[in-house]
This record gives C-alpha cells, sequence and structure tokens, in this order.
C-alpha cells in the first residue's frame, strides 16, 4: 500500500504518525455524514462519544488497512484535530525546526499522497544539501 | 476558497442522503474553518496523544509532540470512515 511504502522508505529520516480523529463519516451522522461508498464496503462506524470507543475504532482501521506506522489517538476535545484543521483528512510535513514544510489542503480531494512524498524528498534533499 | 471541481462532480449530497442545502451548509462550515489552517512555516502546533501500540492496543502512554524533536516529522490525519 502506497502509504506503508512512503513510510518504509523514509522512516529512518523522519518520524511519522497517523493521528487518529474524529469519524468522517459516522453511521449516527453526528460530525459528519454516513456515505454510501462505506455502507456498500460495510465500514458502519458511530462517532466516539469517549476515547475507549476511539481507541477500538483507531484499532480496526490500523489492522484492517494495514497501516505501518505509529498511531496516537487525538484526544476527546479534538485538540490536534483543531488545531491543525484537520477534518477529514489531512497530510503534513514539520521540518526539524518545528515549522511546517507542507501541508497538504483539504482531504480527501487535497489528500494527494503525491505531494506529500515530494516534499518529504525536497526537505531530505535540502538537508543533505546543507550538511 | 470554494468547493473543488473534484467534490462536486462526486455529489456528495446524493452519496451522504442529504439535501443540497444541507450540505451546501455543512461544507460552508469546512470551508470557513480552513482560514485557521497552519500555513507553511507557520510553527506546527504543539499537541499530546496517546500512543498505540503495533498491534492498535492502547499503552496508556503519551505521545507529546513539542516541535524539539530536532528531525522532521510527518502527520497523517484521519479515521477509518
Amino acid at each position: 500500500m502506497r502509504i506503508n511504502n512512503i513510510y518504509n522508505t523514509y522512516k529512518n529520516n523522519i518520524d511519522f504518525y497517523c493521528v487518529y480523529v474524529k469519524e468522517a463519516h459516522p453511521e449516527d451522522n453526528i460530525g459528519g455524514y454516513q456515505t454510501k461508498p462505506n455502507i456498500d464496503e460495510g465500514i458502519i462506524v458511530n462517532q466516539h462519544t469517549n476515547i475507549e470507543e476511539r481507541a477500538e475504532v483507531a484499532q480496526v482501521c490500523m489492522l484492517r488497512m494495514n497501516l505501518e506506522m505509529p498511531m496516537v489517538l487525538d484526544d476527546m476535545d479534538d485538540t490536534a484535530e483543531k488545531s491543525y484543521v484537520a477534518y477529514p483528512d489531512r497530510l503534513y510535513l514539520v521540518g526539524a525546526d518545528g515549522c511546517v514544510a507542507y501541508r497538504s489542503e483539504v482531504g480527501p480531494d487535497g489528500f494527494i499522497l503525491d505531494d506529500w512524498e515530494g516534499a518529504i524528498k525536497a526537505l531530505l534533499a535540502g538537508k543533505i544539501a546543507a550538511e | 476558497m470554494k468547493i473543488s471541481e473534484w467534490m462536486l462532480e462526486r455529489k456528495p449530497w446524493e452519496l451522504w442522503n442529504i439535501s443540497r442545502e444541507k450540505f451546501d451548509e455543512f461544507y460552508g462550515n469546512l470551508l470557513e474553518r480552513q482560514k485557521y489552517v497552519p500555513n507553511v512555516g507557520d510553527p506546527a502546533p504543539h499537541f499530546e496523544a496517546e500512543r498505540l501500540d503495533a498491534n492498535g492496543n492502547r499503552t496508556g502512554e503519551s505521545f507529546k509532540f513539542t516541535g524539539e524533536e530536532g528531525r522532521p516529522v510527518a502527520f497523517v490525519f484521519g479515521s477509518y470512515t
């Protein structure tokens, strides 16, 4: 899978984290609307009301999608999601200086793994050139 | 910023089984909050989040992103649905 390939290619030089945030398309339509493609695939999940529920769905997501990168759980105040304006999904790259080096447009249309990988490559090339 | 052609072509209101008006309201709010999104060059917001282990089990251990990791960090934000 593409996301695992990117992770495995660059993980020696970059830390990767999947930040599990609130559901984009929950069955109960809280915070987002259920969507037909998910129903067709049997992906039927209510919005999390506590961290245990969030953890449970995050685990299902990780295992069913075979995600290899480390995963962390956003808190129930959605702190990370809000600070990064990440809902429904979004990609970021932060430089060693702690500043945003790349951010995608909001997903799903903005969730472009090629662009993210391009930014990773450029950042690492610049780093190698500087050393 | 407006709704992309990509989105419009998919007619999300039909996939979501809601009225076009409801969709416009929902997506309008989503676009509205984009003005708060961190931009390239901005300090990346700090946060704490619980780590899951490699099997997706809870660890009770906190991941702290401080911006002082001294190496690049890549984030994928998302959910199962």
